[in-house]
């Protein structure tokens, strides 16, 4: 597989032949409207700024070609969840073309629009009206070059697949592709072109097969790890087994360089404390990593364990936001019929992609080319740009889908590493990252820990929520930035970066009196590198707050999908619950009514949860080993609305995606440290489900064809925990209010009770 | 003394047309003479002439100041929605900013409280789409005759008022934001509510809060000054050390500005309640001069030192 690709063989390069002329004559922005940054913002459908294409043109999202097919320009990546083609469903609806008549390219600065980094489930939500707009004003305008070709009124024309065609006479008919051909609409994009009704629609809503599929399943498809670039070195990393502290980075103390004397062609790349090795073949690369001599100066500035962790959490100075504040919380704790709590833990969790990330860069004298998988090609620009202290236009990044990325990759280190060897050999530089540096050095899931009290009336009605969670935020600093160019360290101070929201806390329950407490930890020392995992934090809000639902529903002798009903107002909440209960074919009881003496015994459980505006619910059914403490989810039913649904097919994937990593990351998922660093360096060191453990999963696409899509990326996720965490209950009559819900933490639940 | 008096005091403070001081005294003096004929109209014509200062408060949240109470407007791909709506002749011009925010339907008209500088414009977000939001007692209020401050309000046509209201809270989830509505108990009116955006970290408190001025209080429709130093509490409370506020008047505020307010309220409080519980008339609290000190900083707003002095001591 090593050689089994060029960069002559990309989709790109066959992108330039169909409409290459079209890249040629793109309006740049002007300066004026460059913006710094800020990720802490709600992100909107474009970031404006220098160096791409102007968004207020037609021709930036839209290209038609002379053989009748149009190309979409999207500021989305792909990584695998398959919004390429719900982008393409929706373009086609809008154009009048088939699905077969419509294409998307490589994602890359400089040509391609830049609608933010591909995140919170953003694609579709906040990708596709564009598109759609866009797409519209392209068929207005073919249409009106149409009528003066044919002589009839707009209104009198017909189009099917791109055919433009007289009504009273069919005959008489023009294909788009013969009235623009490959030339520019040059007209502004206004946003204003009417829209279909989604009663009309033939192409959106229906589950075609994904557009990458064939390539993929045939072996034809390239991923970034196949990227070769001619005269290109192989180049790994030389970083300590595991992070340390985030501010404390690493510290060379010595390296000898006569280490790897040895071995033919390989060199090391130094640049502050920044280390890698280059060799022209990977093997004499990882050879190289390995061999190494280097001494490394890595404070013990850590907590030990995740206990210790949780501790220096809560004794931490903290920068507190009182979220939301409703109604007379304490009043009402102080005069409920019943008051539910508990603390509970979630502690730092990888992204931990099958393929380790990589990159090729080559880097010249005056401009840069970064192939890389990050999540926003315009996210990591100004990133490397620094690092090679060249000007940002100077930089192209390009987006190549990697294995799983799930928030990991929008920094993109392994394209910072790529450029910085690049630069430094004057040649192309592939590096990926070994196992223990994908582990080791990742962005994590911040830890969390959480107090949460819930009171209700003697009929069973919510009257109080009180939730409070500490944890750091997300570092914007990568590694490489911060070893080889001593880039300070910095984490997201906005009141929107890893925090807590109305949203993700409460937002299902009808609550009168409702308290959110955010608690900052500034997390730059003595935490690890923080990132946005999917479902940021969700997880861990759901695996709390929804047992302490339970807690009442149990108190109140009340079935827990029955307790639900009864204190949910919004009927969007209600149709998910509904609607995945159904599925389960869900008898009502009280949880824990039927507990067993055998050795392996059976529970059910459900839950709710989101991450922002979409609406997540779950079932599971688990088996609980009482001998050996192992709990297995064998079947999880997922229930997800997310407004209109463009492509319900992929939308099960989703959510059969979501439920599989909610049984891994609520059951074995834990990243392990020690005063000095990170210990979990490999998939042995990090337990995650494997196929054979994966429950049956059910998805269940809740459809509201009339509203605009809300995103189907991550938020079924935090419910599948939840639904597990009270499955376990259920089985067993015991909670478990840390995870994962290790066999050794089970054995010493059941122990206790 | 009677409302009516109470109120006529306070309006004619600023000879006759106070209101206008707040926002353009220049236009105000220019005006003067129309407000006599028909006061409502008059003040409606001036402060329309007042020219909007927009303020971004994040990316998608926007502050519109000047023809009446500071408006918010929040966009995005699911729609807009306003806090608050000037007075009627302004809403051309904030129709006009609202479209230019992109072609996204306007979903809802908040309204922070009754008043016309605030909610005179409800029948034409009505027409244009939106929803009409506020406290049950908003409708209520828009459905009686007022006097006030020299002006006559006849009841609002049906259509300006509220559509969708409520008692205690009430939240929209839209453009990825979590907007919260909650009452204020009678403060400034007995209809006042903050508008919250909680993500953003926003709170629009209405005209609890005048900020770097004294308030006016609408003791006609249940204002007093103990709920005005309430509401600042309550804001106080729900807001956090980075939430930008937005009073109902004055410039963009923070926790430190509110807190600055709500002592200063304390303050006048107290000393007129002393006057008062010594016996004092209003005529010889007011002789007295209990805010002298304070006037530098907080007098140069519509409430004039004496009026705001009497205000405080008939809502006690």
């Amino acid at each position: 597989m090593t050689n089994a690709s060029s960069s002559a063989a990309f989709p790109r390069r066959e992108f330039l032949k169909a409409g290459g002329a079209l890249l040629i004559g793109f309006a740049i922005a002007p300066e004026a409207r460059a913006q710094p940054p800020q990720p802490e913002l709600i992100p909107v459908d474009l970031a404006p700024g220098p160096g791409q294409p102007d968004p207020d043109r037609l021709d930036t999202w839209i290209a038609v070609h002379a053989d009748n097919t149009a190309t979409i320009f999207f500021g989305y990546v792909d990584l695998g969840q398959g919004i390429a083609t719900s982008i393409l469903q929706i373009a086609a609806e809008e154009l009048d073309l088939g699905l077969d008549q419509v294409k998307t390219v490589r994602v890359e600065t400089g040509s391609g629009p830049n609608q933010g980094n591909t995140g919170a489930s953003s694609g579709i939500n906040r990708g596709g009206p564009r598109i759609r707009l866009a797409a519209a004003e392209a068929r207005q305008a073919l249409l009106r070059m149409a009528s003066t070709r044919l002589g009839a009124p707009v209104d009198r024309l017909t189009v099917s697949r791109g055919v433009v065609s007289v009504a009273a006479n069919p005959a008489q008919s023009v294909t788009y592709g013969q009235l623009i051909g490959d030339r520019h609409f040059d007209v502004p994009y206004t946003g204003t072109a009417p829209i279909k009704d989604y009663r009309t629609y033939k192409i959106v809503g229906t589950s075609v097969p994904r557009v990458d599929m064939p390539d993929k399943a045939s072996g034809a498809y390239a991923f970034m790890q196949h990227v070769r670039l001619p005269g290109m070195l192989h180049g790994r990393v030389v970083r300590p087994r595991g992070q340390g502290s985030y501010a404390d980075g690493a510290r060379v103390t010595n390296v000898d360089a006569a280490s790897i004397r040895d071995i033919p062609g390989a060199r090391v790349i130094r640049r502050g404390d920044f280390l890698g090795v280059m060799a022209p073949s990977e093997w004499s690369a990882v050879q190289a990593a390995q061999r190494l001599r280097v001494t490394w100066d890595l404070p013990a500035a850590l907590p030990a364990t995740s206990a210790e962790l949780f501790e220096r959490m809560r004794a931490a100075k903290t920068i507190d936001r009182k979220v939301l504040d409703r109604g007379d919380t304490t009043g009402a704790f102080a005069h409920a019929a019943h008051v539910a709590s508990g603390r509970f833990d979630s502690p730092y969790q990888a992204h931990a992609p099958f393929a380790p990330s990589c990159a090729v860069a080559d880097v010249k004298a005056d401009s840069a080319l970064v192939m890389c998988s990050s999540q926003g090609v315009y996210g990591v620009r100004p990133t490397i740009a620094a690092l090679l202290k060249m000007p940002l236009e100077k930089v192209t990044v390009q987006f190549y889908q990697g294995a799983g990325s799930f928030g990991h990759a929008c920094f993109n280190d392994a394209a910072q590493a790529a450029a910085v060897m690049s630069q430094e050999a004057g040649a192309p530089v592939r590096v990926q990252f070994m196992r223990w540096d994908e582990h080791g050095w990742d962005f994590y899931q911040p830890a969390h820990t959480a107090d949460v009290k819930i009171a209700m009336d003697s009929n069973g009605k919510l009257l109080a929520y009180e939730y409070h969670g500490w944890h750091h935020t997300w570092s914007f600093t990568e590694t490489t930035a911060q070893l080889a160019a001593g880039q300070p360290v910095a984490e997201g101070d906005g009141p929107r970066a890893q925090a807590l929201t109305p949203f993700n806390v409460g937002d299902m329950y009808a609550i009168p009196n409702w308290r959110i407490v955010n608690h900052r930890v500034p997390g730059m020392k003595g935490y690890l590198k923080g990132g946005n995992l999917r479902s940021p934090l969700d997880v861990a809000i759901s695996f709390g707050a929804e047992q302490v639902i339970d807690d009442l529903a149990y108190t109140a002798n009340l079935d827990p999908y029955l307790f639900r009903r009864q204190n949910i107002s919004d009927d969007r909440w209600l149709a998910v619950l509904d609607a995945v209960a159904k599925a389960a074919n869900w008898t009502p009881r009280k949880a824990a009514a039927n507990l067993s003496s055998a050795r392996v015994v059976t529970g059910r459980g459900i839950g709710l949860g989101t991450h922002l505006s979409s609406y997540g619910a779950a079932v599971a059914e688990i088996e609980v080993d009482k001998q050996t403490g192992v709990i297995v989810a064998k079947r999880m039913y997922g229930a997800l609305e997310a407004g209109q649904a463009i492509n319900p097919g992929i939308i099960e994937s989703q959510i059969s995606g979501m439920m599989v990593q909610a049984a891994s990351r609520v059951l074995k998922e834990e990243v392990k440290f020690s005063a000095t660093n990170v210990s979990s360096v490999d998939w042995v060191s990090y337990p995650m489900l494997r196929f054979g453990e994966s429950p049956e999963v059910t998805a269940i696409v809740v459809k509201r064809q009339d509203q605009r899509p809300t995103g189907a990326g991550e938020e079924a996720l935090a419910s599948g925990a939840a639904a597990i965490a009270n499955a376990f209950f259920d089985a067993t009559g015991v909670r478990l209010r840390e995870h994962p819900m290790t066999p050794a933490r089970v054995l010493s639940a059941l122990k206790k009770a | 003394m009677t409302r009516r008096d109470l109120l006529t005091t306070a309006a004619m403070a600023g000879t006759g047309a106070a209101v206008v001081d707040l926002f353009r005294p220049s236009i105000a003096r220019a005006q003067q003479s129309s407000a006599r004929a028909d006061p409502l109209a008059a003040m409606r014509a001036q402060m329309a002439a007042t020219p909007v200062e927009s303020t971004a408060l994040t990316n998608i949240l926007t502050m519109f100041a000047g023809p009446g109470g500071n408006v918010v407007a929040l966009h995005g791909l699911d729609g807009k929605v306003v806090v608050d709506t000037f007075v009627q002749g302004a809403f051309a011009g904030l129709k006009r900013r609202l479209d230019a925010m992109g072609n996204a339907p306007i979903l809802a008209a908040i309204d922070t409280h009754w008043h016309f500088d605030h909610a005179d414009n409800n029948e034409s977000f009505r027409n244009a789409g939106a929803t009409l939001i506020a406290h049950e007692n908003t409708v209520k209020r828009l459905s009686e005759p007022h006097e006030l401050l020299g002006m006559h309000f006849n009841p609002a046509p049906p259509a300006a008022r509220p559509m969708e209201t409520f008692r205690q809270n009430h939240s929209l989830k839209l453009n990825n934001e979590y907007v919260e509505l909650g009452y204020y108990p009678p403060a400034h009116t007995d209809t006042d509510i903050y508008v919250q955006f909680v993500l953003a970290d926003v709170l629009h408190a209405g005209d609890t809060f005048f900020n770097g001025m004294y308030p006016f209080i609408d003791a006609g429709t249940g204002g007093k000054i103990n709920g005005m130093i309430a509401a600042a509490d309550q804001s106080l409370r729900i807001s956090g050390p980075a939430t930008k506020i937005v009073p109902g008047h004055g410039p963009l505020g923070d926790r430190e500005a509110l807190q600055k307010y709500r002592d200063m309220l304390v303050t006048v409080r107290d000393r007129v309640q002393k006057l008062k519980s010594a016996g004092r008339t209003e005529k010889e609290a007011v002789a007295a001069k209990p805010t002298a000190d304070l006037d530098a900083a907080w007098g140069k707003g519509f409430m004039q030192p004496d009026a705001f002095v009497s205000l405080v001591y008939n809502t006690l």
